[in-house]
């Protein structure tokens, strides 16, 4: 039986680290998804006693779960929470993580421990989860766009099938890469008029090559 | 299946809301406002908590059901008309009532998970303003987008106001002009979904909810 002990000093302020905490549009990019995997989306309530779960899926695409109850939370200064896995590389057995948050001069102090576990690669990999995580938060708190899977699904679900998925990752990629809003109103202008012709016949046969390559390039 | 252009054709990359002034005559517009503040089923909003303190009932209906809701609000069938997208599929229609001191935190319309979860957000989200007191204060309409804020939208009469699904909005709380809810900030909202088909069967044909579970 061990306990995980991480503290780590956060250069943004405490008011910055809360914040990240308490929006849920700033939560969600940050917390949750182990190194190599992606947040899909987060259920239930935050409220101490409530379960929440937090959807995610591995590099591979295979979907697994966080199951959390926060227990209790101190405004400003830290909370308790119980966590578990339902899939996943982290094993199942449910662990109790607390977080205290200490300003310092302007800085951050967050202290996290995590136990009991059973293992010492249950402990390795959930350091590594964190690590992960409150890598993130120091990046989200200063303010920085980390780029959220949440966030580009949902932008994605406005686009349907194949060749609309292969349009949308070109035109999110112009953006993201800061291409002038008029070069990617061009190429939109170029892929929808010129998309929208292509045959059906012909539209499936290259939705099947893309569904291939991604499947390949996966494996 | 052919390309299909992007949300419904409404929207592109960078381009989250749209707004049409005057979109309804006025007396349709009454008519609207007459059939929500005399329905029986309005009361205290049954959606998420960023909703506290509003008012409003909801209806879930699929694309198949439109003639349905238009024969238990005729009133609605104008805005239905006027506001659903081609090639969404299943929908959630709700009268949304604010009055002072209330507005609607920030949040993704993802209400049809009421019927199963993973359903997520909706292609768009169409908004008419049924009733925008002459002296409101507050309950602007502010949309943002990965973190920054893309639109801020004060409620125009009969505006019918499009914005994209994917984008998280809120209502700023009114300030004054709505004391009561007959002269409350009112609006016809509806969210409209592309779901796959296994998805879309949890969603039911045509099913009013209010808060206390009355359905019909």
């Amino acid at each position: 039986m061990s306990e995980l002990v991480m503290k780590v000093r956060m250069a943004q302020t405490l008011e910055q680290i809360s914040a990240a905490f308490e929006d849920p549009f700033l939560l969600r990019r940050w917390y949750g998804a182990p190194p190599g995997c992606h947040r899909l989306g987060g259920a239930g309530s935050l409220a101490p006693g409530e379960a929440f779960q937090v959807q995610l899926i591995d590099a591979e695409g295979t979907p697994f779960t966080q199951l959390g109850r926060v227990l209790s939370v101190t405004p400003g200064e830290g909370f308790e929470m119980e966590l578990g896995w339902e899939g996943g590389q982290l094993g199942r057995e449910v662990t109790r993580a607390s977080m205290t948050l200490r300003a310092v001069e302007g800085v951050t102090y967050l202290e996290l421990r995590q136990g009991p576990f059973s293992s010492q690669e249950a402990l390795e990999a959930h350091q590594a989860y964190w690590e992960a995580c409150l890598g993130r938060l120091a990046r989200v708190a200063s303010g920085e766009a980390v780029p959220c899977f949440e966030e580009f699904w949902e932008e994605s679900h406005g686009f349907v099938e194949p060749l609309g998925m292969a349009a949308y990752t070109v035109l999110a990629g112009l953006r993201e890469a800061g291409a002038a809003p008029e070069v990617i109103a061009q190429v939109e202008e170029a892929l929808y008029a010129h998309l929208a012709r292509v045959p059906e016949e012909i539209a499936g046969v290259l939705g099947a090559v893309l569904r291939g390559r991604l499947k390949e390039a996966a494996a | 299946m052919r390309f299909q252009p992007p949300w419904g054709g409404a929207f592109r990359l960078q381009t989250v809301v749209h707004r049409k002034p005057e979109a309804l005559p006025v007396e349709t517009v009454e008519a609207i406002r007459t059939t929500i503040l005399g329905s029986p089923l309005l009361g205290e909003s049954n959606l998420s908590s960023q909703f506290t303190g509003t008012y409003g009932f909801s209806i879930a209906f699929r694309r198949e059901a439109v003639s349905q809701v238009t024969s238990r609000f005729p009133a609605f069938a104008p805005f239905l008309e006027a506001a659903l997208l081609p090639d969404c599929d299943a929908f959630l229609l709700n009268p949304l009532l604010i009055q002072d001191g209330r507005g609607v935190e920030a949040h993704i319309d993802r209400s049809l998970e009421f019927y199963g979860a993973g359903t997520g957000c909706p292609v768009a989200v169409s908004v008419l303003y049924v009733q925008v007191p002459e002296n409101l204060s507050g309950g602007e309409l502010r949309l943002y987008h990965r973190g920054k804020r893309v639109a801020a939208l004060a409620p125009m009469p009969r505006a019918l106001v499009t914005f994209r699904g994917d984008v998280v909005h809120e209502v700023a709380p009114v300030s004054a002009g709505a004391p009561v809810l007959s002269t409350a900030r009112i609006s016809l909202v509806v969210e409209q979904y592309r779901m796959p088909a296994a998805q879309k069967a949890w969603v039911p044909l045509f099913d009013v909810r209010t808060r206390t579970g009355a359905r019909a």
